[in-house]
């Protein structure tokens, strides 16, 4: 299988300097695979910059349109059966590339994530490996392993990092990608690995394929922690109201979510839970729409995709 | 806080990251009443930053607390002082640790603001700033139902419209 790696880009030419290198020596060591920046119309002159250092790998000029669309563009307009998205801040091992096409091989495999660890190759604190979920609370409950004696085995998670994770492009395109209810970020891979595992098909953890990733680095750089927060909540509800399809969870969801606002008060700190639903109420019909069309194509239900992504079989 | 107290309450939620505020606090509490015996009101979750960052003794509570259920283990303590804190500069929110502060029974009551300095509150000023907090959480309470509700109502309409034909597994 070929592969196009795939890194997106907004204002990121420093993280550049590192990121670039290290997947044009994974595919070259790989053999036969590409290298594309997707810029998500950086001003900070990341185009030019890759133009000038790194003439093997090609760039994908976009408008800014945010992470998920332009990864939507690349993907679109990639040539490779696999495609492998990479944030601008993840840096990948020299080998990473063959044990994902390894497992891309089989047939009921939608996505593989890499083993993210931190720049200085430690798991702590570090997101998206061997990821599961649980509906508990206002919003889908996720878990990330970080005991390394739980993460040697390849195994089923719930989602791929979207900052590292590679996937099959006819299988991302039938399902139509991620989906731009997410927009500006957060979310929109699990709400892909999600709807992937409600189709029958397969995620999976490959701790072969390591890439050091700097946890947060560019969204907390570029929008402050308050509003990334504010985005992660308010993605969180638009991804219940999307994709839980069970009645009594559906409902015991809402009612969490209901009491949730509160907790501004009882608790406070971040997120800003009332912002956050408030601004989800905005995109409702658009989330309306999304869980109609999941409603018709689904064939897995809630409970059993996390059984699944946890492991459990099926 | 002149006198040395029996026991020193500490409240917080002790989230992640929070462990360097917390051991501020214990310090200044140990400066202030070096005999003080110093306990925390903990959850399973807020137990091990509360350890981490030095508290002797804690009272532990259930995941998500009742009123009734931490009134007993605070009142329990017979704390002489309460330390409430906050991480917010205007000290918002953090509703449930002033009520547990107020039902403590403790005399003195301080507020520990991110700048690092604790601040006495009379017992009455609290009360108010926790009625006007719980009319908030009501507010805010009503307007998250009515988002959910809004939004149970446009799913279901949604899936009556367009989600004919589904499989399940």
């Amino acid at each position: 299988m070929t592969a196009t790696l795939v890194i997106a880009n907004y204002n990121g030419w420093r993280l550049l300097a590192d990121s670039v290198p290290a997947a044009l020596e994974a595919a070259r060591r790989a053999g036969g695979h590409t290298v594309v920046i997707a810029d998500d119309g950086s001003t900070d002159g990341s185009v030019d910059f890759v133009g000038a250092h790194y003439p093997d790998a090609a760039v994908l000029a976009l408008h800014h349109r945010g992470f998920g669309e332009a990864c939507n563009a690349a993907v679109r307009r990639a040539d490779g059966e696999v495609v492998v998205l990479l944030n601008s801040d993840v840096v990948v091992a020299p080998d990473f590339l063959p044990p994902l096409l390894e497992d891309l091989g089989e047939p009921d495999v939608f996505a593989v994530g890499c083993r993210l660890t931190n720049p200085d190759g430690t798991l702590t604190g570090a997101l998206g490996n061997r990821t599961r979920g649980e509906w508990r609370g206002p919003l889908l409950a996720i878990h990330h392993e970080t005991d390394p004696a739980r993460l040697r085995e390849t195994c089923p998670q719930l989602y791929a990092n979207g900052g590292a994770m590679a996937v099959r492009r006819d299988r991302w395109l039938a399902l139509g990608g991620f989906d731009p209810l997410y927009r500006p970020f957060y979310w929109e891979d699990v709400d892909l690995g999600y709807r992937a595992w409600a189709r029958g098909w397969r995620v999976l953890y490959e701790p072969r394929s390591v890439v050091a990733h700097r946890q947060g680095g560019t969204i907390a750089r570029l929008h402050g922690r308050r509003r990334a927060e504010l985005m992660s909540a308010k993605n969180g509800v638009l991804f219940t109201w999307r994709n839980l399809l069970d009645p009594v969870l559906l409902r015991r969801t809402l009612a969490a979510q209901a009491r949730w606002a509160a907790d501004d008060v009882l608790i406070g700190g971040l997120p800003p839970r009332a912002r956050a639903l408030r601004l989800a109420l905005r995109q409702l019909r658009e989330a309306a729409r999304g869980r109609a069309r999941e409603r018709r194509e689904r064939m897995v239900g809630d409970l059993e995709i996390l059984r699944r992504a946890a492991g459990a079989g099926g | 806080m002149n006198a040395p107290a029996r026991a020193v309450l500490v409240l917080t939620f002790a989230r992640r990251g929070e462990e360097g505020a917390i051991r501020a606090v214990l310090d200044w509490v140990r400066q202030q009443a070096p005999a003080a015996r110093i306990v925390a009101l903990a959850t399973p979750g807020s137990a091990d930053p509360l350890r981490a960052a030095g508290v002797e003794e804690l009272l532990l509570v259930g995941a998500s607390p009742s009123v009734r259920e931490v009134a007993r283990a605070v009142r329990a303590a017979r704390p002489e002082t309460a330390v409430i804190l906050y991480d917010t500069e205007r000290l918002s929110g953090h509703l449930k640790l002033e009520v547990a502060a107020l039902v403590s029974g403790a005399g003195d009551i301080w507020r520990w603001g991110p700048g690092g300095a604790g601040r006495r509150v009379g017992q009455v000023a609290l009360a108010a700033t926790a009625a006007a907090k719980a009319a908030a959480a009501a507010w805010l309470l009503l307007t998250g139902a009515m988002v959910s509700l809004a939004a149970w109502a446009c799913l279901r309409w949604a899936e009556a419209a367009g989600g004919r034909g589904a499989r399940r597994v």
